[in-house]
């Protein structure tokens, strides 16, 4: 079971978007990112820098074709503060908590 | 926690639901993809009914070098952009998938050696025909639903 935390630091709402996007996948590349959160390139960084300080994501940097590839993922300790995230907010709707424990990316 | 109001929540995992669903939408393929491949599929069927062997010949490997360079490239491209977790696609997706192509493809052929055999003229036209209006049809549908799939199986939320 995982234990319900309500993390202010996740709550804000790009951050929020931004994790999101990010739990449901291995990586996510930037462009799709702020593509899909419709934000500036800086306003993006900006977030993927606070999250990566915080320790919630890793960002890596490489080459496809020669062409520069920034990817962002979430760490284990970013998947188990989401999880515990989406736990607080469903016990505040009463649903309790009935998330299974799933591994980490 | 207690400052944080039920409508405050309740928006929060709507979000949260919103976003996982656009990153699932980048594991399907767009709506134009079945166009795309249909309509030649149409056009192969009337070389079929030409009956010249050459240009079947030649439409048939044009047909299957463009699909499988479009497939391929839309694969790439979706791949470029996000890696969705494995979990999240189980068995049903691909079964769902192979289920629909194998099926379009089956009606095609039956509809148009059923044609043929009843004298109808242009039988592989009307059966490549069908399957491309299942393809049209039914592509996007069963896109969605492997969507679904991997929206019920994505983990942090409950169903």
């Amino acid at each position: 079971m995982i234990k319900p935390e309500f993390d202010e630091f996740i709550h804000a709402p790009t951050r929020l978007s931004i994790v999101s996007l990010l739990a449901a996948a291995d990586w996510v590349e930037f462009k799709f990112l702020r593509q899909s959160l419709d934000l500036s390139d800086s306003a993006l960084s900006k977030q993927l820098t606070a999250l990566e300080q915080a320790g919630y994501i890793d960002i890596k940097k490489d080459f496809v074709l020669k062409r520069p590839r920034t990817r962002a993922r979430l760490t284990h300790a970013g998947w188990g503060a989401f999880l515990s995230h989406v736990a607080a907010l469903e016990q505040i709707l009463g649903r309790g908590a009935s998330l299974s424990a799933s591994p980490a990316p | 926690m207690d400052e944080h109001t039920a409508p405050e929540a309740a928006a929060a995992l709507e979000e949260v639901q919103a976003r996982q669903a656009q990153l699932m939408a980048v594991a399907t393929v767009p709506v134009w993809y079945w166009w795309v491949i249909a309509l030649p599929m149409v056009a192969l069927g009337a070389l079929v009914d030409t009956r010249r062997p050459g240009w079947i010949a030649a439409g048939a490997v044009c047909f299957g070098l463009g699909t499988a360079g479009l497939t391929v490239g839309t694969i790439l491209r979706a791949q470029g952009r996000a890696q969705w977790r494995k979990e999240t696609m189980d068995t049903r997706g691909p079964l769902l998938l192979l289920g629909f192509i194998f099926g379009v493809i089956g009606v095609g052929l039956g509809a148009a050696f059923a044609l043929r055999a009843g004298g109808v003229g242009h039988p592989a036209t009307i059966g490549c025909g069908l399957s491309a209006l299942g393809l049209v049809v039914g592509g996007p549908l069963v896109m969605r639903a492997i969507q679904r799939v991997m929206l019920s199986n994505r983990v942090g939320l409950t169903p």
